[in-house]
C-alpha cells in the first residue's frame, strides 16, 4: 500500500508539473494580451512595463515556471498583479464553495440514484422499472446548464421559492443552504440518471453470481440477500466512479457557477481566462488539478478498503 | 460496507463545511469601515444644505456590477464599476448633480482667471476624511492632482491633467490650479469625474500602491465597507458625512458578468438595479409593472472601419465602393430591431458639442459601388472582416458579407473572442486588419474623448483605420484648448469632415444604454449614459 501511495504521489507531481508547463506555454499560444485587457486603452507604456514585470510576462518561460514552482514550494501561489491581493486569498475564498457544490451534488446523486437503481434491479421489467429506466436515461442526457436554466426559471423567477444567484448572507448557514439547493440539483441531475443505470446493471450482474444463487438455495431471506450481500458488491464499481465523478463535477461546476453567479473556482478561472490573467488561471487550474488527482487517489484507496481482494500494487503492475 | 460508504460521504460533507469555516476570510477590511467606534470625528456641517431627514428602517439597494473591481485608484481606474464606486465614496472639487449640471462640490468659492489659466478656489471647511484620516486640506488636493504628472510609471489617466502645471497652496483651505494652457476637458471629463476626485494623501502614503487598488476612503456620503472578491462590494452610509445624507443605508454591488443571469436575478428579486448593453432586455421588462426601464442616450459609437494602409484598401475608390455597398438600415433592423438611431458621423448623440447635423448619409447603391470598383481597376476582391464574436456583431457581419458579395467583394469572416479582439490595440497588431467592426464609448459627452483615438499617435494603438492626418491632429489640439462650446463645435465638425473625406469608415449606430430598476427605485445616470450615479439613487 505504501509503495503504491508513494508511486501515486510521484505520478501526481509529474502530472502537476505538466499542468504548470502547459499553462505557462498557453500565454504564448492563445491570442490576447493580458496587460491590454487589464489596464485598458489608456495604459501608458511605463504602466504596461510595470504590469508585465509583475505578471512575470517579461521573463522567459522557464523562469516563469521556476518562479511558480518556487512559490509553491514556499507555500505561496503568488500575488495577483491585477488587484494586488494574494492569489491564495482569492482561491481560498472561492474553492470551498465549489467543493461544497460538488460534494453536495454527489451526495444528492447517491441519495437518489442508488435507490432508483436498486428499485429497478429488484423490479426488472415491471412498469415502474421501465419508467425509471426511461427517466434515468433522460436525466443522463440533460446537460447541467440546461437543467440549471430551467430550475432557475421555475423555482426562482416564477415561484420565487428559492434564490437565483450568489451564496446568501455571510454567516447564515440556512441561507447558504437555500442558495445551494438549485445549483446542487442542476449539477446532480446527470449523475442521478447515471448512478441509477450503473447500480441497476451492477446489481443485476451480482444477482446472477453463484453466491447469491447459493444463498437463495440456503433459504436466506431475499431482503437479506439483496441489501446485505448483493448491494455491497454491486456498489464497488459505483465507488470507483464516484472518485472520478467528484473531479468531473468540479469541472461541471463551472457552468453552474456562471448560471447561478456563484463565486466559486469555475467563475474565478473563467473570469481570469477572459481577462487573460494567466498567473491566476495557472494557480487556479493547478489547485483544481491537485484536487482532481487527490480525489482519484482517494477513490482508489476506498476501493481497496471496500474490497480487500483488490490489491493496488498488482493493479499498478 | 454500506455503513462505511455513508460514513465516508458524511466525512466529505463535514470536511467541506469545515473548509468553509476555516477558509481564509477574503473580505477586505477597508480603512474606513463605518460604525466601528467612531474613529472619524463628526465635523460641524458647513455645507450650504442642511442634512435631509432620513426615513426609518434600513434601506438596502442591490446593484449589479459587470465584473469585480480591479483598480479603484483614480489615476489608473479600469472601468465604470470602479468609477461608480469611487464617485460614491470620494468627492471632487466639482461634480455633476442628479440633473447633469456641473456644480461645486468640495469648493466653497472659486474663480477662473480671464486667460483661463488659473482656477482659484477655497475648500469647504470641516470636511473630514473617513476612517479617521483628519480633515480635507489643500495638501490633499495638491497630492491628488500632481500625482497625474508622475513619469515613472506614468498614470493611465495622465492626459487628463496634461495642461496642469502645478497646484499652488495658498493656505490650508485656499489654493490654485495653475495651467500651462487652457484645457476644455478639465471642466467636462476631468474635474467633475473620476480623475478629479480628491484622495487622502495620508491614506495613500500609508496604504501603498497595492492596497489603493482595492480599498478607498473619501469624504463622500458612502463608505467602502467591505469587498469580498467575486462576491460583493458593500458601501454603507457615512454617518459623519458633511452634506445631505443619501437615501440608501447600504448599497450592495454584486458582480454578475452575464446579462441573462442579471435579468433572471432582477426577476427573482435579488437585484434592484442593473445596466444592460443589449436592447433585447428592454423588451422583456417593458411590459412588467414591477420594473422601470430607462433607455438612456449614451456616447457609444459603432462603425465599420477600413485599414487604409492595407494594400487592398489603399485606393479610396475601393473604400467608396464598400461604403456604398453596405446597407446600414438592414444592420439596424437585424441587429437592433430598429431601436437604435443610425449614426452618420463620429460625435454622438444629437445635441452634443460637435454633433455634425448635416453629415452625409450614404445609402446603399450597388451600381455606384460597382462603378467605384471599376474606377479602382478591381475586378475581384477578397477581404477579411474582423469583429468581436457576439450575436450583435455576428449579425452585422452576415449582412456585410452578403451586401458586399452583391458588389463583387468576397468577405471572409474572422470573429474573435473579446480578449483576442481588443489585444489588436497594442503594438501594431492591427496592421493586418482589413475590414473590422468596432465600438468605443466616452465617459461623458465631450467630443475630445471621441476624437482622441484617431490622431496620428494612436496609429499602432487604437486608430485601427491607421489614417493619419496632421490637420486632424492640429484641430484636435485646438479643440482641447478651446473652452467655449460654441467655438469648439465647428472645430469638431471640421474634423469629422476630414474623416468623412477619407471614406475609411461606415458609421452604423449610436447605442443607448438600458437600465432597469425595480419599481420604487429611482436611478440616476451620469451624463454620457455609461455609469450610474449611486450616491443620488433614491426611492420614488
Amino acid at each position: 500500500m505504501l509503495v503504491y501511495i508513494v508511486k501515486r504521489i510521484l505520478m501526481t507531481l509529474l502530472v502537476l508539473l505538466m499542468v504548470v508547463v502547459f499553462l505557462t506555454l498557453l500565454v504564448h499560444i492563445v491570442p490576447g494580451d493580458p496587460v491590454t485587457m487589464i489596464l485598458g486603452p489608456r495604459a501608458t507604456p511605463s504602466l504596461i512595463a510595470q504590469m508585465r514585470s509583475a505578471m512575470d510576462l517579461d521573463k522567459p518561460i522557464y523562469v516563469q515556471i521556476g518562479h511558480f514552482l518556487w512559490n509553491i514550494l514556499h507555500g505561496s501561489l503568488g500575488m495577483d498583479a491585477v488587484t494586488g491581493v494574494p492569489i491564495a486569498t482569492l482561491i481560498g475564498s472561492a474553492l470551498p464553495h465549489t467543493m461544497i457544490l460538488a460534494v453536495s451534488s454527489l451526495l444528492l446523486a447517491v441519495l437518489i440514484g442508488v435507490p432508483i437503481g436498486m428499485y429497478s434491479a429488484t423490479h426488472t421489467d415491471s412498469l415502474p422499472d421501465r419508467i425509471l429506466t426511461i427517466g434515468s436515461i433522460s436525466l443522463t442526457t440533460i446537460p447541467s446548464y440546461v437543467a440549471g436554466l430551467f430550475l432557475l426559471l421555475i423555482f426562482a423567477v416564477e415561484l420565487h421559492a428559492l434564490p437565483a444567484m450568489g451564496l446568501g448572507n455571510a454567516g447564515d448557514t440556512l441561507d447558504y443552504i437555500k442558495h445551494l439547493i438549485l445549483p446542487s440539483i442542476a449539477l446532480a441531475i446527470t449523475w442521478i440518471g447515471y448512478l441509477g443505470r450503473l447500480v441497476r446493471t451492477s446489481l443485476l450482474e451480482v444477482f446472477n453470481e453463484t453466491y447469491v444463487r447459493a444463498s437463495r438455495a440456503a433459504g436466506i431471506s431475499e431482503r437479506l440477500i439483496r441489501y446485505r450481500y448483493a448491494l455491497k458488491n454491486a456498489l464497488i464499481p459505483t465507488v470507483a466512479i464516484l472518485g472520478v465523478g467528484l473531479g468531473s463535477l468540479m469541472g461541471g461546476a463551472v457552468f453552474i457557477e456562471i448560471i447561478f453567479t456563484r463565486p466559486g473556482m469555475g467563475l474565478l478561472i473563467y473570469n481570469a481566462i477572459q481577462t487573460r490573467n494567466y498567473p491566476l488561471v495557472r494557480a487556479g487550474v493547478f489547485v483544481v488539478a491537485v484536487l482532481f488527482v487527490l480525489a482519484n487517489l482517494l477513490a482508489d484507496l476506498v476501493y481497496t478498503y471496500l474490497d480487500p481482494r483488490i490489491q493496488l500494487n498488482k493493479r499498478m503492475a | 460496507m454500506r455503513k462505511n460508504l455513508w460514513f465516508l460521504l458524511s466525512l466529505l460533507i463535514v470536511a467541506s463545511m469545515l473548509i468553509i469555516g476555516c477558509a481564509p476570510q477574503a473580505t477586505a477590511t477597508p480603512a474606513a469601515a463605518p460604525a466601528q467606534g467612531g474613529a472619524t470625528q463628526a465635523p460641524a456641517p458647513t455645507a450650504t444644505q442642511p442634512p435631509a431627514p432620513i426615513a426609518a428602517g434600513p434601506k438596502v439597494l442591490k446593484v449589479r456590477i459587470r465584473g469585480d473591481i480591479t483598480n479603484l485608484d483614480t489615476a489608473n481606474v479600469t472601468g465604470d464599476v470602479e468609477d461608480s464606486i469611487d464617485r460614491a465614496v470620494m468627492e471632487g472639487l466639482f461634480r455633476y448633480d442628479a440633473t447633469g449640471k456641473l456644480v461645486p462640490q468640495l469648493v466653497d468659492t472659486y474663480s477662473v482667471s480671464p486667460d483661463g489659466l488659473t482656477i482659484s478656489f477655497t475648500l469647504k471647511k470641516g470636511v473630514m476624511w473617513q476612517g479617521g484620516y483628519g480633515e480635507l486640506t489643500m495638501d490633499d488636493v495638491k497630492f491628488s492632482y500632481e500625482r497625474f504628472l508622475a513619469t515613472n510609471p506614468k498614470p493611465a489617466y495622465a492626459d487628463d491633467f496634461a495642461a496642469l502645471d502645478h497646484v499652488e497652496i495658498v493656505d490650508q483651505y485656499t489654493g490654485k490650479l495653475v495651467l500651462k494652457q487652457p484645457q476644455a476637458t478639465l471642466w467636462t471629463t476631468v474635474l467633475p469625474m473620476t480623475s478629479g476626485l480628491i484622495v487622502s494623501k495620508k491614506f495613500y502614503d500609508e496604504a501603498g500602491p497595492d492596497k489603493i487598488k482595492t480599498d478607498v476612503i473619501g469624504t463622500g456620503p458612502y463608505v467602502f465597507a467591505s469587498w469580498t472578491p467575486k462576491q460583493e462590494v458593500v458601501l454603507k452610509r457615512n454617518p459623519d458625512y458633511w452634506g445631505p445624507q443619501p437615501y440608501y443605508d447600504e448599497i450592495d454591488l454584486i458582480p454578475v458578468d452575464d446579462d441573462k443571469a442579471a435579468e433572471v436575478a432582477l426577476k427573482a428579486g435579488e437585484l434592484d438595479f442593473s445596466g444592460f448593453s443589449s436592447l433585447t432586455t428592454e423588451d422583456d421588462f417593458q411590459s412588467d409593472s414591477d420594473f422601470t426601464v430607462d433607455v438612456v442616450p449614451a456616447d457609444q459609437y459603432k462603425w465599420i472601419g477600413m485599414n487604409v494602409n492595407s494594400p487592398k484598401l489603399q485606393d479610396i475608390n475601393v473604400r467608396q465602393a464598400i461604403r456604398y455597398g453596405i446597407d446600414v438600415p438592414s444592420i439596424l433592423a437585424a441587429a437592433y430591431n430598429n431601436k437604435v438611431q443610425r449614426a452618420n458621423a463620429l460625435i454622438q448623440p444629437q445635441g452634443a458639442v460637435g454633433f455634425w447635423q448635416d453629415a452625409p448619409v450614404y445609402n446603399r447603391d450597388v451600381a455606384k459601388a460597382k462603378d467605384y470598383l471599376a474606377k479602382a481597376g478591381v475586378t475581384s476582391l477578397n477581404l477579411s472582416l474582423t469583429y468581436e464574436n457576439t450575436d450583435e456583431y455576428n449579425t452585422w457581419a452576415q449582412i456585410i458579407q452578403q451586401n458586399l458579395k452583391d458588389v463583387g467583394i468576397n468577405v471572409t469572416l474572422n470573429p474573435l473572442d473579446s480578449s483576442s479582439f481588443w489585444a489588436l490595440g497594442e503594438g501594431g497588431k492591427d496592421k493586418t486588419l482589413e475590414l473590422f467592426e468596432l465600438y468605443y464609448s466616452s465617459v461623458v459627452p465631450d467630443p475630445a474623448w471621441s476624437t482622441q483615438w484617431f490622431t496620428c499617435d494612436q496609429v499602432d494603438l487604437w486608430n485601427w483605420m491607421r489614417w493619419c492626418s496632421k490637420d486632424f491632429d492640429t484641430l484636435h489640439q485646438q479643440g482641447l484648448a478651446t473652452t467655449d462650446p460654441a467655438q469648439r463645435a465647428p472645430i469638431y465638425v471640421q474634423m469629422q469632415q476630414l474623416w468623412d473625406a477619407e471614406a475609411d469608415s461606415v458609421f452604423v449606430a449610436d447605442q443607448p444604454q438600458v437600465y432597469i430598476s425595480k419599481a420604487g427605485v429611482k436611478a440616476v445616470i451620469y451624463p454620457g449614459g455609461m455609469s450610474p450615479m449611486l450616491r443620488d439613487f433614491s426611492g420614488q
